[in-house]
């Protein structure tokens, strides 16, 4: 029976309010009784609509659940929500006709114990100081449908609009729902600048400066926390906006600098060159040469009439449309059309030679962005990646930046990343099952509207270091600004951005108090700075050989935020001392790092640049893709706030790089004592969504629940 | 034979204490040699045996894992335990592990899995296999590395070398510009010829002795040389010729030196022969004027010794739990283009037997180590489970015995490796009787020549009908322009395709000629007839098996095959052997739905046939993934009668229609009536599209497109699929702007349930796997998984 209450991820920041939980039994008086041998129901389908502006959300929520006799059903709800915000149906018959009730916080608090002794699992106590709505019985089929309509506040912090959505209780399903669908509709009083979720991976399409959809399609949700979305509205043409969290005692607090460069994007953007180098080589024939082909159709098509453009591909020889850059007017794009079209995919692969071709030229004030497509080695000219490298700074002197497509498993990872990365571009690995037209077409969209470039920041008022990302990239259409590090010190700070949006140079500014102590809110900032920093460290081991800094940094940085990596996996399942971990991590790094090409080179070059773009802090965004090309999702690590635990022996087990507390206390599950502890202390009741024993530093003392 | 041998092991077992000498040999023979080497007297000089591998050696599966045993896994835990039966994706996946396991056993220094016995082979082999699979030589460091430590070796062990220049060989068809690797191969390549002695190979250089496994390496290592060009003179091929058929035993086997004839040895006797056939004897062609000119003489000697070697493995058999057969198998296996020996698929049993060893860190312990026996088995796995190019049809008598649809008998061979060579993976032949199940008609051409006339029976054109319908090709070549072969294809075309108009010249920008850009010497004549959007059968004017069979890769006839192959699988995609539609992973539960399906025989079409095949695909993957099952009616007529009781009736074909009154009164009142309408274009045929959206739209009103949300395309039950990640193909997308990714779909509704599906794009050859050269439609598993979701949203509805 316990069973089916097991958690399986982390929730971020503890906010543990949901979807409708059903626990199979009854109430009897002011006890939950279970059904002896009753399966937990399970969460097959959701969905989650909402409506949002900038004071409230009108959300709407529904679940399909297959279960089997009576149960209690429990919609655990956001502080502040009252009897009127909330209306639920159970196969379309309203919840009051079924005895459904809502509950204010004390009186749920009841309820959330009566369930945890009568489950024998502490997860409703998690919800503590919740206010909920209450279906005593309900009568589960195989098919049960409900539906929930919330009137919900959006909250102001730090002059964002936030809004918190239920989500289905995964983690209390019989299995993970299958699948969830979550759809935001935003509405914007001002133009709408930075969206973003903590929570969850939400695609976001605008519709117009002033309204927006943030969805998503999430597959076998195991996870139970709320959808936290973040946005901002600002006449502002960057609308930036300074986040912070601070852990009281820490030498240091995070930042988060969001900003959105739309606006003044909207005008065209200025001319651009475009060079778009090739790989015609022997193995790129059928499929891949025709898709190719299609792919660089489409950027003929769309690149704009006071572009230029050039046309390079390359076998074991190099050719190329034009001796110089050829303008992208009707006459030219047919003449690239005509040198696409005669293209035979033939030979070997010469890159050095195609990307000499590429990066030669005269630096003019125009923008030059190459497009490299490649889905080899070196095979022709100069093979030795190290040499090619060598070579890019002398030979860049168009100043152009490289955007490489690296398309296969066969591609020489190590070298087109640092071609990407020495010239300012990035790389894309196009999967052998996905289509290479497809993404060079989501790459150029992207590319074709630079909209903030040469962007250099300064902070006043405080220290700050580790900066991530460590230089800022010109920001294309679509794309957010989000920059995180770390502070010291505190007070009122002050970032300056200076950069050139729409072709104009330009200053915003931002100032926010920086607190000294603690802030316990936004603790996804340090989280996501983590991720970043994390994912920056590990690429410049890969590409640049390890340091005993950074891999004792990959090791703190993993153990403490609980993010698991391909080399730190092992933290998880052992209590190794720093110079132990450190040492084992550089062992899996090294034999890792071996892998230059194939399906494992490609992961790891992948899952470098996911945590370097991580946007998602919460146990929804911790896994990372192996050796074989399958995602590892972390199991035995979660974090409760800032608190990482590890699944050993049986038991939920506080990380703790340091020395453990002096004093230790055991305190027996659904004691008294035990409920005295999750009432008096917020931090004890939300790890109690880990369910099961558990060992935790409370006040200096290290507590084990058992 | 199995049994024999694991007795032969106990035996030795029985003889060993605990210990194994300091030196082991690197033992490719087995037990065998073990025998000749008399080991268990050797047995007294040894080292003690690592913890815990007697007990491996004592608990081993078979003779493979018979020396070192089976190792505890040292890497990772990444592979399941195996259950069948083989499937394409558990072969790669088998092979994706081993390669893992490989890698993780590389040493610092670059070599992998090194003992102190043949030093280097271990290494040799190991990447052999990473290169075989598909790993790069300077963009994979590993194998960078381990290239390098190989440069730096100096063995002196046959089989260390021979394995060697396999590897140069092979970096430098990646690389051919690589100086140093062609150098080490040079080097190679004279060490054996050096080594060799006037019958064959021993281990060490100055030897006088010989045995067949170390010489059957010693000719791979030589014709490894010979594919890069280097020339072993003129006598190497007649003495190694002389030295296969003389020691070939009347039994038709091959021994280690002398004695009974083994498996291990049998293979090594074949795949050795036939590279001497290759390389020596193959080279005449047919010649209307001298007929049996490849069969007579000393061609006529060693196609019989292979035909005699091939009846003793087939009568034999061997143990696949040894890597080392497995290796030998495959080479002969796979330049035999035979599909089985003695009615047994010699792939499917030695991937049952390697899939099944496979330990959980990827390793294959069936060799002399982990490493060797993981080597040798992904080298089975990953050339014997090639995709088929090509199956040549066997016809004429009992058993083809008149040999007349094999005229020159190793024309697909070479074109294969030419293939092999230019596709830059992997690619098998295969022999195929025209009185096979249809289900051994895997390969996306079926290959025909002869000289003569030849009148299939019914039940034969029955079966290659239904392989057309089922996506496949028909190549035939008249050898030596024969007017009666060409007179019995046309026959073949009228019973084949009795509407078809006959054989026609395929004009110059038939896309069989530019999918892949040649610059053709004298561009090849084809004929060709079309069905369902595509050329099914074609017919080559001139010879072309026998450029071919002399290996003239200058001639045209080989970038036409490529070609040919390129058209018939819409640029290039091959399967795996034992490729399924089904997806892996355990069935849904059942659904209580049954529903019933059937296809409206319509004005346009003539693909119901095939649509037949498509469905039968189609709901066998959806009744894996959603549990509903489907009561397939066949074809039905447009009428009340004809659609009463249906719950889901499929419009498909290709070409303008128009539905009369009868078909339009009863398609409104079974849509009216609580039926559902699937409607799309074979092929992506537009006119087809326009008839159906015109009479869809006059019937039901406008339709609209299928939105992301909806539950039809959102997939809210069993095995329900999201149609946002649904992908279309090249033809498709550059039919749309913005490149989108999902489902484009429209519908109409009757109230609040969709009622009719209708998709421009071909849903319906996808479906079953028929690639029609650039229709515009969805890939083949988008397909069925939108025809899933249909199948699921209607049995969800109905509870």
């Amino acid at each position: 029976m316990r069973s089916g209450w097991v958690l399986w991820l982390l929730v971020c920041s503890g906010s543990a309010h949901a979807g409708v939980a059903f626990f199979p039994g009854q109430m009897k008086g002011d006890a939950f009784v279970a059904a002896e041998g009753a399966a937990p129901p399970a969460v097959r389908f959701a969905t989650v609509n909402a409506e949002v502006d900038g004071q409230r959300a009108n959300c709407t929520f529904e679940e399909r659940v297959s279960g089997e006799g009576a149960a209690v059903g429990l919609l655990p709800l956001p502080p502040g929500v009252d009897a009127e915000s909330v209306a639920v149906w159970i196969d379309g018959k309203p919840a009051p006709d079924l005895g459904g009730v809502f509950l204010p916080a004390d009186a749920a608090r009841e309820i959330y114990a009566a369930l945890a002794k009568g489950t024998q699992s502490s997860v409703p106590l998690a919800w503590t100081g919740r206010p909920a709505y209450l279906l005593p019985a309900v009568e589960l089929g195989p098919r049960t449908v409900v539906r929930a309509a919330l009137r919900l506040a959006v909250e102001q912090t730090d002059d964002l609009h936030v809004v918190t959505l239920p989500m289905p209780q995964g983690h209390l399903s019989a299995r993970p729902v299958q699948r969830t669908r979550v759809s935001i509709d935003l509405k914007g009083q001002k133009p709408l600048r930075a969206i973003t979720s903590p929570t969850h991976d939400l695609q976001v399409r605008r519709d117009g400066p002033r309204a927006a959809r943030a969805a998503a399609t999430l597959e076998g949700l195991a996870d139970g926390g709320d959808l936290q979305l973040f946005f901002v509205e600002d006449d502002d043409a960057l609308g930036l906006r300074l986040l912070s969290h601070r852990v009281e005692g820490d030498a240091a607090g995070y930042f988060m600098l969001l900003g959105f460069p739309s606006g003044d994007a909207d005008t065209p953007s200025p001319p651009k060159d475009i060079v778009l180098a090739v790989d015609t080589s022997g193995s790129m024939r059928g499929e891949k040469m025709e898709q190719a082909r299609a792919a660089v159709s489409y950027v003929l098509d769309h690149l704009g009439a006071e572009d230029r453009f050039d046309l390079i591909t390359f076998g074991t020889d190099v050719s190329r449309l034009d001796a110089k850059l050829v303008a992208a007017d009707p006459a030219g794009v047919a003449r690239g059309q005509a040198f696409l079209d005669a293209a035979v995919a033939h030979g070997r692969t010469n890159i050095a030679e195609a990307l000499a071709a590429s990066l030669a030229g005269q630096p003019s004030d125009r923008p030059r962005m190459v497009i490299f497509l490649t889905d080899g080695a070196p095979t022709a000219g100069e093979m030795r990646p190290e040499a090619i490298i060598e070579q890019i700074p002398t030979l860049n002197t168009s100043r152009a930046r490289v955007f490489v497509m690296g398309v296969g498993h066969d591609v020489h990872t190590h070298l087109l990343d640092r071609i990407a990365a020495d010239t300012g571009g990035t790389t894309t690995y196009v999967d052998p099952a996905e289509a290479i037209d497809v993404k060079l077409a989501a790459l150029y969209d992207g590319l074709s509207h630079p909209v903030l470039a040469d962007i250099a920041l300064a902070f006043s008022g405080v220290q700050v270091d580790r900066v991530e990302p460590a230089t800022l990239p010109t920001l294309f259409r679509g794309q957010e600004l989000m920059v995180l590090g770390r502070y010291t010190g505190g007070g009122p700070a002050t970032v300056t951005l200076r950069g050139t949006l729409g072709g104009v140079e330009r200053t915003h500014t931002v100032t926010a108090e920086l607190p000294k102590d603690a802030r316990a809110e936004h603790g996804f900032v340090a989280a996501l700075w983590a991720g970043r920093r994390l994912g920056a460290l590990l690429r410049k081991v890969r590409l640049h050989g390890e340091d005993e800094a950074s891999v004792a940094e990959i090791v703190q940085l993993s153990r403490d935020f609980g993010i698991v990596t391909e080399y730190t996996r092992f933290l998880a399942d052992e209590a190794l001392d720093g110079a132990e971990a450190a040492t084992r991590a550089r062992t899996l790094m090294r034999e890792a790092n071996l892998q230059t090409s194939g399906v494992w080179a490609v992961s790891q070059a992948n899952n470098e640049a996911h945590l370097m773009k991580k946007r998602v802090a919460s146990g929804m965004d911790n896994s990372y893709v192996d050796r074989r090309g399958e995602r590892r999702q972390a199991t035995k690590t979660k974090t409760v706030g800032r608190r990482t635990f590890y699944r050993r022996d049986g038991k939920w087990v506080q990380a703790d790089d340091g020395p453990k507390p002096a004093k230790k206390r055991r305190v027996k599950r659904f004691s008294d004592d035990y409920f005295r502890m999750v009432e008096e202390n917020p931090d004890v009741a939300k790890a109690q969504q880990l369910d099961g024993e558990m060992e935790m530093t409370v006040d200096d003392v290290r507590v084990e629940f058992y | 034979m199995r049994a024999h041998l694991t007795k032969t092991l106990a035996a030795v077992l029985a003889a060993c204490t605990l210990t194994l000498p300091s030196t082991l040999p690197a033992q490719p023979g087995g037990v065998e040699e073990l025998q000749q080497r008399g080991w268990p007297q050797q047995l007294d000089n040894r080292q003690r045996l690592p913890r815990g591998e007697l007990l491996n050696l004592r608990n081993n599966r078979g003779l493979g894992s018979s020396m070192y045993g089976q190792a505890a896994p040292t890497g990772p835990l990444i592979h399941p335990p195996y259950e069948g039966p083989v499937t394409a994706a558990k072969v790669q996946r088998g092979v994706d592990d081993a390669l893992l396991f490989l890698r993780s056993q590389q040493a610092p220094d670059g070599s992998i899995g090194e003992g102190s016995y043949a030093r280097g082979g271990a290494t040799a082999l190991a990447t052999l296999a990473l290169l075989a699979a598909g790993a790069h030589p300077t963009a994979d460091e590993a194998v960078r590395r381990a290239l390098s430590w190989l440069q730096a070796l100096e063995p002196d062990n046959t089989y260390v070398v021979a394995i060697r220049a396999n590897v140069w060989e092979y970096a430098l068809r990646k690389v051919p510009e690589a100086d140093a690797y062609r150098e080490a191969l040079e080097r190679d390549f004279q060490w054996l010829l050096e080594a060799k002695n006037e019958n064959g190979w021993r281990y060490q250089k100055d030897s006088r002795d010989w045995d067949n496994s170390v010489t059957q390496y010693g000719v791979l290592g030589i014709w490894a040389g010979m594919r890069a060009g280097l020339d072993p003179g003129e006598n190497f091929w007649p003495a190694m010729s002389k030295h296969f058929l003389e020691t070939q035993n009347p039994d038709g086997g091959w021994s280690y030196t002398r004695g009974g004839s083994s498996a291990n040895m049998a293979t090594a006797g074949l795949a050795s022969m036939f590279l001497v056939f290759d390389s020596f004897h193959g080279k005449t062609r047919y010649r209307p004027g001298a007929p049996r000119a490849v069969r007579e003489g000393e061609a006529g000697r060693a196609l019989a010794s292979l035909e005699r070697g091939m009846a003793w493995l087939g009568e034999h058999g061997g143990d696949s739990n040894n890597a080392y057969y497995l290796y030998g198998i495959e080479r002969a296996g796979v330049a035999s283009g035979r599909r089985r020996f003695g009615g047994v698929d010699w792939f499917k049993e030695g991937a049952e037997g390697a899939l099944t060893a496979q330990a959980g860190d990827g390793s294959i312990p069936i060799g002399y180590t982990p490493v060797i026996g993981t080597s040798l088995s992904t080298l089975f796995l990953v050339y014997g489970g090639a995709p088929i190019a090509m199956q040549k049809l066997r016809f004429g008598g009992e058993a083809g015995d008149d040999q007349d649809w094999n005229l020159n008998p190793r024309d697909l061979a070479n074109l294969s490796r030419w293939l092999w060579s230019a596709y830059e993976r992997p690619l098998n032949w295969q022999i195929l009787s025209v009185d096979a199940p249809l289900e051994e008609f895997d390969a996306p051409i079926v290959f025909l020549s002869g000289s003569r006339t030849i009148d299939f029976t019914d039940a034969q054109v029955k079966t290659l009908r239904a392989y057309v319908q089922r996506g496949g090709t028909l190549f035939a070549e008249p050898a030596g322009g024969s007017k009666a072969f060409r007179a019995s294809m046309e026959a073949l075309r009228q019973k084949l395709l009795p509407t078809s108009e006959g054989f026609a010249q395929l004009a110059a920008d038939h896309p069989v000629y530019g999918v892949v850009k040649h610059a053709w010497r004298d561009r090849p004549a084809l004929q060709g007839v079309a069905a369902g959007g595509r050329t099914v059968f074609f017919l080559s004017e001139g010879d072309l098996s026998g450029d071919w069979q002399e290996n003239k890769v200058e001639a045209d006839a080989f970038p036409l095959a490529m070609n040919v192959l390129f058209y018939a699988t819409d640029l290039g995609a091959l399967r795996g052997r034992f490729a399924t539609a089904v997806p892996p992973g355990p069935p849904a539960p059942a659904h209580p739905t049954t529903l019933k399906v059937a296809r409206a025989k319509l004005p346009a079409g003539g693909t119901l046939d095939a649509a037949a095949h498509a469905w039968r695909t189609a709901a066998a993957v959806a009744r894996h993934v959603t549990g509903v099952a489907v009561d397939d009616r066949g074809a039905v007529a447009l009428t009340p009668a004809g659609l009463a009781s249906l719950d889901l009736l499929h419009l498909t074909g290709r070409g303008a229609f128009t539905l009369d009154a009868t078909a339009r009164g009863a398609l409104k009142a079974f849509v009216e009536g609580g039926g559902t309408v699937l409607v799309d274009a074979w092929a992506g045929d537009p006119a087809f599209a326009d008839s159906a959206h015109a009479a869809l739209t006059d019937l039901f009103g406008p339709l609209a497109a299928l939105p992301v949300d909806d539950p039809l395309a959102l997939g809210p039950f069993e095995g329900g699929a999201d149609l946002a990640e649904t992908r279309l193909n090249l033809a498709a997308r550059r039919q749309l702007p913005g490149r989108p990714v999902g489902q484009q779909l429209h519908v109409a509704r009757q109230g609040d349930r969709v009622a009719v599906v209708y998709s421009r794009f071909d849903l319906t050859a996808a479906m079953g796997d028929v690639a029609v050269f650039r229709a515009a439609g969805y890939r083949p598993a988008d397909a069925r998984a939108i025809v899933s979701n249909l199948l699921g949203y209607l049995a969800d509805r109905r509870g």
